[in-house]
């Protein structure tokens, strides 16, 4: 039996208001990036392939032409997707910094339209009837869902349960990024975990440091107090 | 409140270790950041080449396949590539020759370089299948060792020719701290698994705990802060000592910090209710007092000191004042029973005022033990002869003993010491006991004390039955004397417990009280030797006790228990099967 009250219980409940709500926040946080599971968060049952496979008779041989007409060209895909209502062959030329589609039949460089998009998403979309809500390009400002190194890009919003928004590519339609709550949920709480508040990349910030340091003084207490606690327990009153 | 203090005290000895564990791995990921742990740091961006520097000739490809979704055509280290996704997967292909992609080993080694970008050469190329360090990879491949300063090794997939990873030494390290993190030792990275779901559960439940305990401590006002002082005063029997202390304080930190000894087993947590005072004004009462005293204790005025702070209560009575640290010196020692002595002490300066019932806390040194006294008696050496001569080393420890004699007649004071052999899993012997019946005549110790309320209840017309075991002797035998020593004794049933014949402490004695009629006393042997010529009862002493009370008036017993805890455990079980009223039985669990 010790003769001291504890100095520790005074320390552990003083830092409890501190770095306590702190280590509630990343429990809290942790748990929801724990019972959500990733491949759901990034949103891989949202779409699926939108293209279709190539026909037979698949005219691979412009390649050479390609490569001529566009020297600095250094990748080249054939692919067979849906635009202007139906599906066609496209030769995807990837320039430095750009990418973009040539219809295979004359080479004629492809320009998306808001029709060719919403076309495109219903078919990547996997969750039932598609219900495009909103279709539009952005250019200059990306909302912070989105990393803005993709600028331009299409969004589109659907009307469905979790709120699904797809970007696609600017020229090409390709499906780039998926989003819907339960990712924008996982981007707050990893916000919260990692204590960056602006840009929710930062894993290194002092304060981030300075708390978890003061974390471990906060479970010494906590040990501690739980070893006293259960050792007194021991001598039960009469 | 006191419910979620024992589940969160409950729940953090679940958790700790991988709390701590989520600490130490988020501080280094916090220190190091993702860069370093990314395995990167020598890794160039992909280079583009373009498709005009080589020759394609895509017309030759072997496409026997279906579905074809997608043709790629590439540049892999100045080489033409062919990439075709199909129904099955994807293919590869050399651009030149329209044959099947193939990677030897110094194109493996063209490869790694090109994305490379470090201070280091290729010291060792080693063809593998599967590495530890790429989960979930397959197939065939060269892992490029470079010899720069993080120890680089660059993994090349044979079948497309292309990098799929970048490995170090700071990367290693970053991926045991995921692994701790994660809990997912696979190398997955998986935190999905039902281990960490388990554990995240477990954590949600142990920090929310916390937190609503948090919150109870600001709304009943007990993490305010009090720059303020106010005047406190602490009544200890006839002295008053008037103490001046920040509001905040609890009283037990209080009367702590000026040397006013008052017990306590938490350290001022509410759960152990030892540090009883009396308040001497209206006080009120709080969850953890409701639970940890009586009703009657409550209404004459009992508080427990850590559950109030001074602002509230400016005056209070301690009881326990007496508590304080004597030097006791030994005068005599000697074997009762094979394993247990006799120990008398005289007590340095004025004496000990304590009841019978009460216990005195040993402060036994560190020191260096004998695992066998020097003085077992030649009648007791077969019991012995199973331990060897040896010493052992121990810490500081505590040991608590009752006072086998009620109180005034000397300065002496008499404790019987159980020696504690070695048990399964121990190597040593009890370090307490040890050391105390290693103790030799004229040697000092300290003790601390008297602790404990295991004292006589009143009431006249009743019978005191005591059941006893081993060292549970010295209180109870403290407990007969003093009531023997009352003008009118009152009835005295005592049962008591022990292995066999040579194991009854005191045995002449309470025979002698026996024939003379005072107390009915009652061994019961439960392992007696087969040599042994006994008439008496036989059985574990629970059970003696259980048939004699069969078809007696349990209303007319007052029940007092001490001894080894499986005895303890056993007879309070008996009686509360019985139905006797729980303050009716009183018991020590502690002071043998």
């Amino acid at each position: 039996m010790r003769l001291q009250s504890s100095g520790f219980r005074t320390w552990h409940r003083w830092l409890g208001l501190f770095v306590g709500i702190q280590m509630v926040l990343w429990v809290i946080s942790g748990s929801y990036m724990v019972f959500i599971k990733l491949p759901f968060i990034h949103g891989v049952h949202l779409t699926q392939e939108a293209d279709i496979p190539l026909n037979k008779t698949v005219q691979l041989n412009r390649l050479e032409e390609i490569i001529a007409r566009y020297p600095t060209a250094h990748d080249v895909q054939f692919v067979h997707r849906y635009i202007g209502g139906s599906y066609h062959e496209f030769a995807q030329v990837h320039e430095a910094g750009n990418k973009f589609l040539l219809k295979l039949n004359d080479l004629s460089v492809v320009e998306l339209n808001t029709d060719d998009i919403s076309g495109l998403a219903e078919r990547y979309y996997k969750k039932g009837v598609p219900n495009i809500a909103k279709v539009e390009l952005l250019t200059t400002e990306a909302p912070s869902e989105l990393n803005p190194a993709h600028l331009p890009i299409w969004r589109v919003d659907f009307d469905d349960f979790a709120d699904t928004t797809l970007y696609l590519h600017r020229n090409t339609g390709e499906m780039t990024v998926r989003r819907h709550d339960f990712w924008r949920g996982f981007d707050f709480m990893w916000m919260l975990h990692i204590m960056d508040y602006e840009e929710r990349t930062n894993i290194t910030t002092w304060w981030l440091r300075a708390f978890i340091i003061a974390t471990f003084g906060f479970i010494f207490t906590g040990v501690i107090l739980v070893i006293q606690t259960l050792r007194s327990s021991k001598r039960k009153p009469l | 409140m006191r419910f979620l203090k024992w589940l969160h005290r409950w729940t953090s000895l679940i958790i700790v270790l991988q709390v701590l564990l989520w600490t130490i791995s988020g501080l280094y990921f916090a220190i190091v950041g993702n860069a370093d742990m990314s395995g990167k740091q020598y890794r160039k961006d992909s280079v583009e080449v373009a498709l005009s520097t080589t020759q394609f000739n895509i017309s030759n490809l072997d496409l026997n396949v279906e579905n074809i979704t997608k043709v790629r055509s590439h540049v892999v280290v100045g080489l033409p590539q062919v990439e075709v996704h199909h129904g099955e997967g994807v293919s590869y292909f050399d651009g030149r020759t329209g044959q099947t992609w193939h990677t030897n080993s110094d194109l493996a080694e063209a490869i790694a370089n090109a994305s490379y970008i470090g201070p280091g050469e290729v010291t060792e190329i080693t063809a593998i299948t599967a590495s530890g360090e790429l989960h979930g990879w397959e197939g065939q491949g060269y892992r490029i060792n470079y010899n720069d300063d993080l120890n680089t090794r660059v993994y090349v997939d044979s079948t497309s020719g292309s990098v799929l990873e970048h490995r170090n030494t700071p990367w290693l390290l970053g991926d045991w701290m995921f692994k701790l993190h994660y809990m997912d030792y696979s190398g997955g990275r998986n935190f999905n698994h039902m281990l960490i779901i388990v554990a995240a559960a477990v954590s949600l439940w142990f920090a929310l705990s916390g937190l609503i305990l948090l919150l109870n401590l600001l709304f009943t006002g007990q993490m305010r802060v009090s720059f303020r002082k106010v005047p406190f005063e602490a009544i200890a029997g006839t002295e008053r000592k008037q103490i001046s202390a920040h509001g905040h304080k609890t009283i037990l930190q209080t009367l702590q910090q000026h040397n006013i000894l008052v017990a306590s087993g938490c350290g001022g947590g509410g759960t152990c209710g030892l540090c009883t005072v009396k308040a001497t004004q209206d006080a009120p009462i709080t969850t953890a007092e409701k639970s940890l005293l009586t009703a009657e204790q409550l209404a004459e005025g009992c508080r427990l000191a850590c559950q109030h702070q001074v602002s509230q209560l400016a005056s209070i009575e301690v009881e326990k004042l007496c508590v304080s640290k004597y030097q006791l010196k030994l005068v005599g020692s000697k074997f009762l029973t094979p394993m247990l002595k006799e120990l008398r002490f005289k007590v340095e300066g004025e004496g000990i005022e304590f009841k019978a019932g009460q216990y005195m806390q040993f402060l036994v040194p560190k020191a260096k033990t004998s695992t066998r006294p020097h003085d077992v008696p030649e009648a007791f050496s077969t019991e012995w002869a199973n331990i060897n001569q040896a010493t052992f080393s121990h810490g500081h420890v505590r040991r608590n003993y009752s006072m086998a004699t009620i109180a005034g007649l000397s300065q002496e004071l008499v404790f019987t010491v159980r020696y504690q052999p070695p048990t399964n899993g121990h190597k040593h012997p009890g370090a307490g006991s040890s050391y105390m019946c290693n103790m030799k005549v004229g040697e000092q110790i300290v003790a601390e004390g008297p602790y404990g309320d295991f004292n006589r209840n009143h009431g006249p017309e009743r019978t005191l039955f005591f059941i006893g075991g081993g060292a549970g002797m010295a209180p109870l035998r403290a407990l007969i004397q003093e009531e023997l020593n009352e003008e009118s004794p009152r009835q005295i049933e005592f049962y008591y417990g022990a292995r066999n014949k040579q194991e009854i402490v005191y045995a002449e004695e309470f025979e002698a009280l026996n024939s003379k009629g005072v107390v009915n006393f009652v061994p019961v042997l439960s392992d007696k030797k087969e040599s042994c010529d006994w008439q008496g009862k036989e059985g574990f002493v629970h059970e003696a006790v259980l048939s004699y009370l069969s078809g007696k008036d349990l209303e007319s017993y007052d029940f007092y228990v001490c001894g080894p805890p499986r005895m303890l455990a056993a007879a309070l079980q008996m009686l509360e099967e019985l139905g006797v009223e729980p303050s009716r039985i009183r018991y020590d669990d502690f002071g043998i």
